[in-house]
């Protein structure tokens, strides 16, 4: 890697505020940031939500919502401050010597267009006054060049097809061929990969990385994912509170933290959730399983007026055992099927075929009557924005699994409500309180509370952390694996984080289009995995 | 005063609102008690008088006191708007509800119905209940609840197909809660946002489809007293005595503006974060 | 074409169940309909020979049908009080009925549109305040209210217009529109307040979309990003709205051609219910009804001309 004498972008004592308005007071929301970026380097800025990432990286593109306010520094881009150019030649930069990627790969197209005519925008902003438009055959060759190069197997078919026929990766990958139609110099890359699967991740980013190289392009990275900064970054930002705390070549941040916060971000990557001094002995295979699936099938039914229902099977003849007292992780990539098994287990989704047992008593046979209902399974859910009912207080949902299955008199309620409050570790005054008011962490643990009420024997975590922050993160995983501990409830804890699985799980099963592919020992699969669907997850 | 409008327009909307309705409402209960004239009496002296301190709103064609035939014309106004707006209510409550809830054939007949219903104008319903029933209050409402009644169901069903794949839908249903209480309890609650207005806007409606039925002489009945046959007796003589329009006009747009205020308001407020 | 087909299959059933109701409507009440229309001082003679002429005679599912089936070939009975057939009395009133209805509409879409576009563009401002307040207040105005003040104002007070004066599409079309002009402002006004409100409304909430964020990434100017980006995808919503006021201005249409005196389908319709000539009510319901219909259908389909989600699964 040469470093050249002037750095691409400088960015120098930039500050910005939103102002007062109404009843708002000013927020300051970047304080003296300073940094470069060099030809053809990989920059990232890695912080925790809030801390002002994508801020920078509007301010640099020139995208900050008209009520922000740079009330001082610079940025510098091949020599000239972008802050003081004439809005139209900022645009004129913009898409074609500085790309930009978001987060949001599901909404970031226009539902009207095909991607072809959208990308032929990009070409089509940028025509020099003067000299004659290209052919529209020309455009559309270089589109699908460009579209070929960011992965696409079929350029023809991705030019042609709107926005809802394709995949959240697939979108993001039409995205970034969209930034890098016009070869930037720079591209700015906000959590790209954030909303994506872990396996789509791992290809995007290395697509980037491969394009970073060939194109000899800069690229600004930003996510709050360490691990993922140290497989693409050159040099690194760590960003806190509104400023950059730190700011080096990657592996030296990542090896000798100078920051106090930076070494907690590591610290909170890392996740040692297990005590194994006081972790009781995981329950041995042979055990009587606490629920043994058999053979079960599930599937969705989608018909139209009259008859015609199609099928759509996505369970297909799972087995799978959950031993007593045990956390069994359950991984695979999206659409494999794993909310499904949830659903099913908790009776919400009927099955089409197989049998469920409790205690070797089988409580369902699929085969013969479609519903049932077992309280004794509960559910916690990814989403802790929509999992709690917003028009009723902590203390009214809480109480409601016991008011419905009559349970305790009625001043008994309270008391139970309030006790269980200190055992997922809120304050009793919560008891009061709107969800609205609650964090996210907070309110997945009065998700946890609700299962617990019904002293389950079994709790069925769908991606409980994935919407979390990191260092929330860990504060939960705790909060379950202590609740393990203590009264031996069991999970099947669902996720697409593999470190995640890997802090919390005893066991682990692998699933794949629909059927279990492997089960083992959390060691043993990590370590050596049999299946080959296994080792791609693993990686 | 500007200042003050951007604090708080959704309160500004409500109070405006309900005021205008309080004058509206207040005078069709004093209706129950005290007239100022009698508005039946006729009398060839007063016929066309302009408004003076007798009659402040002035006499109509017939002699009579036209303040006292406003307030006894807003009484089928509002009893109508309010009792048909409850009918509507009900019956697209119920309608919707099965629908979002069974889903399905229930759910596609039923708002195939529904639709076949919206394809009557407003009024035209009515009338033709009217032309078969009769003219009289049991008719009129009856046609409104039933022509208003599927706007009310595609909101419940609607709202319920929304929410109820929402996780804390699911949740409730897992710790056991059977569907009623469901329904009621857990879900309707979400809706509220969407229906306070739609109430209050139905209500507004309805008075302005009674009104029109009366001018066009297929609701309340002469002699007796309604806005909108007020409005039709005022035309003809509009040029000697604008009064007989004026007020009238003054108090259905009263009623009418202050309900869709109130409504805005509602909206406003939950807008900007009511729950 | 899968969709297309769907909507067409429900336009057919909605039809039928429209007139289903309209039908039933009429002969659902107790009695005798014959004695109904008469009055109580008729004659058995005359009820008798009116039954026959109803063809109350047969058997109900008989007379839908055979109703039906002349409804396809446009005939839809005999008035009873005009002694033509419905259908004719119904093509000579309809086209100005219609065209107060096209002019409302054009109206509406006219200005509604650039209100709207230019409200949303600095929302909170002193302009769009105005518009929101000035919205409000007219959105309130009932059609017939609107018409009769205008009438008084406008007309008589300012001498704008003769009130009452029709002219005839056969003696002048100038004239003709000039004379449902105002009509047509007293229909539109509340639509147009409301119209301006959705738009703005649709266009603020299609800005802060991410795609939008996308576009202003592409380097594309604010111009280019409203018309090739916002009001595209505003259109979805704003033709659902559309096709519901389209479906209430033929209901205001009916009050404000009696205050302003056109001979239009209003009169026709109040005559034949006064009148209690069953077959005149039924054909001119069984109109507009279909005619409703017929507007919400064109708007699913121009829905998925615009949107391909809807268009293809």
């Amino acid at each position: 890697m040469t470093y050249e004498s002037a750095p691409l972008l400088s960015v120098r004592n930039l500050t910005l505020s939103f102002p007062a308005s109404g009843i708002r007071k000013e927020n300051t929301v970047l304080s003296r940031l300073s940094f470069d970026i060099r030809d053809g380097e990989i920059f990232g800025i890695v912080g925790e939500s809030g801390s002002g990432k994508t801020i920078t990286a509007l301010a640099i593109a020139g995208l900050l919502p008209e009520t922000a306010v740079v009330t001082s520094g610079e940025v510098f881009f091949r020599g000239q401050d972008l802050l003081k150019l004439p809005a139209k030649q900022r645009r004129d930069l913009l898409g074609k010597e500085i790309g930009m990627i978001f987060q949001e790969p599901l909404s970031s197209l226009n539902p009207l267009m095909t991607i072809g005519k959208h990308l032929a925008e990009v070409i089509t902003a940028h025509r020099e006054p003067g000299i004659p438009q290209e052919p529209a055959a020309t455009s559309k060759t270089r589109i699908l060049e460009m579209l070929a190069h960011v992965g696409f197997l079929n350029p023809g078919r991705i030019y042609r097809s709107y926005p809802h026929q394709l995949s959240g990766g697939q979108r993001q990958r039409a995205l970034i061929a969209g930034a890098l139609l016009l070869k930037p110099s720079l591209l700015i890359a906000d959590e790209p990969t954030t909303a994506l699967d872990s396996v789509t991740q791992s290809q995007i980013l290395d697509q980037l990385r491969r394009i970073s190289q060939g194109f000899h392009m800069s690229v600004l990275f930003i996510s709050h994912d360490l691990k993922l900064m140290e497989r693409m970054c050159d040099r690194l930002a760590v960003m806190h509170n509104r400023r950059i705390v730190e700011c080096d070549a990657t592996q030296d941040i990542l090896h000798s933290p100078g920051h106090p916060h930076t070494a907690s971000l590591l610290r909170g990557a890392r996740f040692e959730i297990r005590d194994t001094r006081a972790e009781k002995s995981a329950p041995s295979v042979d055990a009587v399983p606490l629920i043994r699936i058999e053979s079960l099938s599930a599937g969705y039914s989608s018909g139209f007026l009259r008859g015609g229902s199609e099928e759509k099977e996505v369970l297909k003849d799972v087995s799978l055992n959950i031993l007593p007292g045990e956390i069994l992780g359950l991984i695979g990539s999206s659409g494999c099927g794993k909310t499904t098994l949830a659903r099913v287990l908790t009776g919400l989704l009927p099955g089409t075929s197989g049998q469920i047992y409790e205690n070797e008593t089988l409580f369902t046979n699929f085969s013969k009557s479609k519903r049932f209902r077992k309280p004794s399974i509960g559910l916690v859910f990814q989403d802790p924005y929509n999992s709690l009912n917003p028009y009723k207080t902590i203390g009214w949902l809480l109480e409601e699994p016991l008011r419905v299955n009559h349970l305790f008199k009625k001043s008994e309620r309270r008391d139970r409500v309030l006790q269980m409050l200190t055992q997922v570790g809120l304050l009793k005054k919560y008891y009061d309180y709107y969800p609205s008011q609650l964090s996210g962490g907070q309110r997945q643990r009065v998700a946890l509370a609700m299962s617990l009420m019904l002293s389950p024997s079994l709790i069925v975590a769908d991606e409980p952390v994935s919407s979390l922050d990191v260092t929330v993160q860990a504060q939960i995983l705790r909060l379950l694996w202590e609740i393990n501990q203590r009264s031996g409830i069991a999970f099947l804890f669902i996720s697409h984080d593999l470190k995640v699985i890997r802090s919390i799980c005893d066991r682990v099963a692998v699933m794949d289009d629909g059927r279990i592919v492997e089960t083992g020992r959390i060691g043993d699969v990590f370590r050596s995995p049999t299946n080959p669907i296994t080792r791609m997850l693993i990686q | 005063m500007p200042k003050m409008i951007r604090f708080h327009p959704h309160s500004l909307f409500l109070i405006v609102g309900t005021a205008f309705v309080g004058i509206v409402l207040l005078l069709a209960m004093i209706s129950f008690f005290y007239l100022p004239g009698d508005p039946m009496a006729t009398d060839s002296a007063t016929k066309l008088a302009s408004p003076s301190p007798l009659h402040i709103f002035g006499c109509d064609h017939e002699g009579r006191d036209v303040l006292s035939r406003v307030m006894l014309g807003l009484r089928p106004t509002v009893t109508i708007s309010l009792i048909g707006v409850l009918i509507a209510f009900i019956l697209g409550m119920m309608i919707g509800s099965a629908s979002g809830h069974f889903g399905g054939i229930i759910d596609n007949v039923l708002m195939l119905l529904a639709d076949s219903i919206m394809a009557f104008p407003g009024i035209l319903l009515a009338l033709v209940f009217v032309a078969v029933i009769g003219k009289g209050l049991f008719s009129i409402i009856l046609g409104f609840g039933i022509v208003f009644a599927p706007s009310y169901a595609r909101i419940f069903r609607t709202g319920i197909r929304q929410l109820k794949d929402r996780e804390y839908i699911l949740q409730a249903r897992m710790i056991g809660v059977k569907t009623p209480r469901l329904l009621i309890v857990h879900l309707f609650p979400g809706l509220v946002h969407q229906l306070a207005p739609a109430v209050v806007v139905g209500i507004a409606n309805m008075a302005l489809a009674e009104s029109g039925l009366s001018y066009l002489g297929q609701g309340v009945q002469v002699p007796n007293p309604s806005l909108g046959n007020l409005l039709k007796d005022g035309q003809s003589y509009i040029t000697s005595a604008p009064w007989m329009v004026i007020f009238p006009s003054l108090f259905l747009i009263l009623y009418v503006l202050g309900l869709y205020f109130i409504s805005e308001g509602i909206r406003m407020k939950y807008k900007a974060g009511g729950v | 074409m899968n969709y297309f087909l769907k909507r067409t299959f429900q336009l057919l059933c909605t039809v039928f169940l429209v007139s289903l109701i309209t039908f039933a409507a009429f002969y659902v009440i107790p009695g005798d309909p014959a004695r109904v229309i008469l009055g109580p001082e008729a004659s058995d003679g005359q009820i008798d020979a009116l039954r026959v002429e109803l063809g109350l005679d047969k058997p109900l599912t008989t007379r839908y049908f055979e109703w039906i089936a002349g409804a396809f070939r446009g005939d839809l009975g005999r008035s009873l009080t005009f002694r033509q057939p419905v259908s004719r009395l119904i093509a000579q009133k309809l086209p100005v009925t219609l065209s107060i209805a096209a002019m409302s509409i054009l109206m509406t879409v006219l200005v509604a549109f650039p209100l709207g576009i230019v409200a949303s563009g600095r929302p909170g401002k002193f302009l769009d305040q105005l518009f929101s307040v000035l919205g409000h207040i007219f959105f309130a105005f009932p059609p017939f209210v609107l018409a009769l003040l205008m009438t008084l104002f406008l007309g008589l007070t300012l001498k704008l217009f003769v009130a009452g004066e029709y002219i005839s599409y056969t003696d002048s079309i100038p004239g003709f529109i000039a004379s449902l002009f105002y009509p047509s402002i007293a229909v539109a006004i509340p639509k147009i307040a409301i119209s301006q409100k959705f738009i703005r409304a649709s266009i603020i909430v299609e800005k802060e979309k991410d795609y939008i964020r996308t576009a202003k990434s592409h380097g594309l100017s604010d111009t280019k990003v409203m018309f090739r980006h916002i009001l595209p995808n505003s259109l979805v919503p704003i033709i659902t709205v559309f096709s519901i006021i389209a479906s209430e201005i033929l209901g205001g249409i009916l009050v404000v051609e009696m205050v302003f005196n056109i001979p239009g389908i209003s009169r026709l319709l109040i005559t034949s219910i006064n009148a209690r000539d069953f077959p005149l009510t039924e054909g001119i319901v069984l109109y507009l009804a279909v005619m409703t219909v017929i507007v919400y259908f064109i708007a699913d389909i121009l829905h998925s001309l615009v949107d391909p989600r809807i268009r293809l699964r």
